[in-house]
């Protein structure tokens, strides 16, 4: 199937699940979708064999005061989505962001959905462990790659 | 089952085959009845760190997620980067990369094998894979002038072309290499008691490895031949035609040999990478035409210097995606840029971050004494995972 | 008084007695020859042996920077001296006093079979008629205290490790007395001299080679050896039995499992490698000192047998480069499978070899 027309098909089958439907570049979709139609839009890539999580990411935009997470989902089972990045975007509050755990869906998720947890505080409910990961247990402050964290510095700074 | 039978044993931190993490391993009897990695005993924040620095900075911090394949890492950054400059590298430039990677995947695998071979008590795989590690980094170190950490590739092109004699030596190495597998093969790999050890060990089925999203040598093992330099071809791949090793039955075994497979296969690759070179320039036009004084002189010698621009090299506001094939999987490197001199974020998803997972499928059931099979067969590298 | 008379007087009242007591076989055995003294030397000769072994295998050179014109043969020396006066640490949940005195006792108490060996064949310490009985029974003493140390140490690896070495006990004990059985069926005596006298035309080797593979696989398990090395492997259990111990204590425990390998090379020599034969020297050469010969009663089958036993104890330290480990359960399944049926095996052919003699 030619390129265009494969994602063109798969637009339409999604497409009324998402908020807004964009191809980034030539292999990357992106799917911005909102919390409550997520679980949705997820059995239905499923369905449609995207069958693993490739990555989760959290992006802080602290003056718009929101929180992205990005799933990035692919499909090993169809080989004609082979090079396809589906990049399935929410946006949350800063303040107490909530979505709902997408492991039961793909349970690839789990270590990427901790590790976005423990970087910027996004709660995914229905997570079994959502502990620190890579962070000590000892760790004071809060959510690291939120942009008010900053890295204590020493030494000189050229 | 009450939990006073079992005993909670935690591998590691120091503990000679934990690597850089922990385990904590339930026990009941021999059998493992609970097995959690508990990582992030060498978390660097590299992310964090790399918001504070400008793009050319980032190169070599970047590579030190995993230091033993930093040539793989680098590009992956590069080719995000690159898409977000709008530039891409000259061909000659193109294959340099894809020369450099293939032998660092070389080495890399050298390496996991190496360890597989002490976790097993074989010291001597270990010492015969460290040592014959030694011609493939001699000839990284010829390339590019630094033995483990190259910072070979840059915006638009690379650093430094190969020397003349680099042709003889790099035959000659993979000349050693062929004859020196069938060694292996004799020695460690069908040694009657690495068999026993490794076969039917750390079964991961293909629909196992699917769900859990494996990556790399690892999920090409369990019957899944998903490679990114043939799904989405990079540098000089899409030109080269090259085979991707896989096998089927998903244990410990298979996984050490696709990673022998792999070695001969980049070696294939490595020759045809060679005999097909073509002459150009090794850096992008908008670049070279920046180099003046003596910068043009060395040119001329195969030395790329940076053109002063970029020192404050901004990029156009928006995000990119890229995706390179480490030895040990797929890598994803997600930039988004607001056109200042720094990232805004710079995401790395590294192989190893996502093969964990399967130290918590793989051994269950299984006995204490397999964890260093199954943890050496995964090559797992805590440094890659925790970044 | 003149300096010669004092030198004469301080011989005749000092060395003379010294020598006729060292000289006695019951002291001399267990203290010099094949004891204490030599074993500290073999130890360092097998470990330096047994790194250089590897090092040309594994394409390295081992030990190498201390005493380069040697070969680095020093370089033993100072790992010792660094176990000797490294700080012994005792764990705070540890049994004081079965740590410490555990390893002490491993080593002493691995000392004892080497008295029951004979020198040569007028000199021995235990003359007994079941001198190999009691050397093997001996043996079975050590890994006891190897389990108490591994209780002892309180950590679950040290747990877990003597675990493991209960159960290869299990798994070659019966297998050890089964193999020596053959020898023993084919000479008809427990006595190691008359095994030995017995073996002046044919060695044990060449009689019934299935015992001594048997024999020497099971040395391989009793003194954890490659691909037997389980109950202390390092990337399992850490050292296992011996995770905690440090500095001396954990010398005398590395020390205890060479002192085996030796006693049991010793016995493998005597037992199928025709101990001191073939005798190629003749009786009664002098000096002879408070009755013994000292080179044909003491020296030259010394040293036959002495050197046998190295290639033994070579060839089990070269299986190191060769082989991985198994894992503990097929190392047991091993042990009771294949050693065991093996065993039978050869007491069955020696046995056959018995009745055929008597027939012809």
């Amino acid at each position: 199937m030619v390129n265009g027309e494969r994602i063109t098909e798969l637009i339409g089958k999604v497409k009324d699940l998402c908020r807004n439907v964009a191809l980034v570049d030539d292999n990357r979709l992106l799917l911005e979708v909102d919390t409550e139609k997520i679980i949705d839009l997820s059995h239905k890539l499923k369905d449609l064999e995207f069958d693993h999580v490739k990555g989760v990411t959290g992006v802080d935009y602290p003056n718009e005061s929101i929180i992205e997470v990005i799933y990035y989902i692919g499909s090993y089972s169809r080989t004609d989505y082979a090079n396809l990045i589906v990049e399935l975007k929410i946006t949350l509050p800063r303040e107490n962001p909530k979505t709902p755990s997408l492991i039961k869906i793909w349970q690839s998720c789990e270590y990427p959905e901790r590790e976005t947890f423990e970087m910027f505080g996004v709660m995914f409910q229905g997570h079994p462990k959502l502990k620190l990961l890579l962070l000590p247990d000892e760790f004071k402050g809060k959510y690291p790659l939120r942009k008010e964290f900053k890295i204590p510095e020493e030494g000189i700074e050229i | 089952m009450s939990t006073e039978k079992l005993l909670e044993v935690f591998i590691g931190p120091q503990h000679p085959t934990s690597g850089h993490m922990r385990f904590i391993a339930e026990l009941d009897g021999d059998i493992i009845v609970d097995f959690i990695p508990d990582m992030g005993w060498v978390h660097r924040t590299i992310e964090k760190i790399a918001e504070t620095k400008t793009y050319i900075q980032i190169i070599p911090l970047i590579e030190r997620q995993a230091i033993l394949d930093s040539a793989n890492y680098n590009l992956g950054y590069i080719l995000a980067l690159e898409k977000l400059l709008d530039i891409e590298a000259p061909p000659r430039a193109q294959y340099l990369r894809t020369l450099i990677c293939e032998i660092n995947r070389i080495a890399s695998h050298l390496y996991g094998i190496g360890i597989h071979g002490i976790m097993l008590g074989s010291s001597t795989a270990f010492m015969w894979a460290f040592g014959d590690r030694e011609p493939f980094i001699d000839l990284m170190q010829m390339i590019s002038g630094a033995r483990l950490t190259y910072s070979y590739m840059i915006p638009g092109g690379i650093r430094r072309d190969i020397p003349h004699d680099f042709q003889d030596k790099a035959k000659k190495a993979i000349k050693f290499m062929r004859k020196k597998i069938k060694d292996y093969f004799d020695l460690f790999n069908y040694n009657p008691v690495t068999l026993n050890r490794l076969e039917g060990v750390g079964i991961i089925k293909k629909e196992d490895a699917i769900k859990l999203g494996l990556v790399g040598p690892n999920l090409r093992a369990s019957g899944v031949y998903y490679d990114v330099r043939k799904a989405e071809p990079y540098a000089a791949y899409p030109e080269i035609d090259f085979e991707i090793a896989g096998r089927n039955e998903g244990d410990s075994l298979a996984r050490l040999l696709i990673r022998f497979d792999e070695i001969q296969y980049s070696m294939n690759i490595i020759e045809r990478v060679l005999d097909d070179m073509p002459s150009g320039p090794l850096l992008t036009n908008i670049y070279l035409t920046k180099l003046t004084g003596e910068k043009k002189e060395l040119l001329k010698k195969g030395i790329v210097r940076f053109p002063t621009l970029f020192t404050a090299l901004k990029t156009k506001e928006g995000e990119c995606l890229a995706r390179v094939e480490s030895s040990r999987g797929e890598a994803i490197y997600h930039l988004i840029s607001n056109g200042l001199l720094k990232p805004y974020r710079c995401r790395l998803i590294t192989s190893s971050f996502r093969n964990v997972i399967a130290f918590k499928h793989a051994l269950i059931g299984h006995k204490l004494a397999d964890i260093p099979a199954v943890y050496g067969s995964l090559d797992y590298f805590p440094p890659e995972a925790d970044r | 008084m003149m300096a010669e008379d004092l030198v004469i007087q301080l011989i005749n009242e000092l060395l003379v007695p010294l020598f006729r007591f060292l000289l006695q076989p019951y002291i001399f055995v267990p203290l010099i020859y094949p004891g204490l003294l030599v074993v500290i030397v073999v130890i360092i000769f097998i470990l330096w042996l047994e790194r250089k072994i590897a090092g040309k295998v594994q394409l390295r050179y081992g030990p190498l920077y201390v005493s380069k014109r040697f070969g680095g043969i020093i370089q033993l020396i100072a790992d010792l001296l660094r176990y000797l006066f490294a700080e012994v640490l005792v764990p705070k949940g540890a049994d004081r006093f079965i740590f410490i005195f555990g390893p002490v006792l491993l080593f002493t108490s691995a000392l004892l079979p080497l008295s029951t060996i004979p020198v040569g064949p007028n000199y021995a310490a235990i003359t007994s008629e079941l001198s190999l009985l009691i050397s093997l029974s001996l043996l079975t003493i050590p890994p006891m205290f190897v389990l108490a140390m591994s209780w002892a140490s309180n950590n679950k690896f040290s747990f877990i490790g003597g675990l493991r070495e209960g159960y290869l006990m299990m798994a070659y004990e019966i297998s050890l007395f089964l193999s020596i059985l053959p020898m023993v069926i084919l000479f008809k005596s427990l006595s190691f001299i008359e095994i030995i006298e017995g073996q002046t035309a044919l060695w044990g080797i060449v009689l019934n080679p299935l015992a001594a593979i048997a024999f020497f696989i099971t040395m391989l398990y009793a003194t954890s050896k490659y691909p037997y090395e389980i109950a202390e492997a390092d990337t399992e259990v850490v050292c296992g039995p011996y995770t905690e111990y440090s500095g001396i204590l954990y010398g005398l425990s590395m020390g205890y499992a060479y002192i085996k390998t030796y006693a049991l090379s010793l016995i493998f020599a005597l037992i199928f490698l025709g101990g001191w034969n073939p005798i190629l020297w003749p009786a009664s050469l002098p000096p002879i000192w408070f009755g013994y010969s000292i080179p044909s009663d003491i020296l030259l089958p010394g040293l036959m047998v002495f050197i046998k036993a190295l290639i033994v104890m070579a060839f089990s330290v070269f299986l190191r480069t060769v082989y991985p480990r198994y894992r503990i359960d097929q190392a047991i399944k091993i042990g009771w499978h294949n050693l065991f049926t093996l065993s039978i095996v050869s007491v069955i052919i020696s046995v056959l070899i018995v009745m055929l003699k008597s027939v012809i």
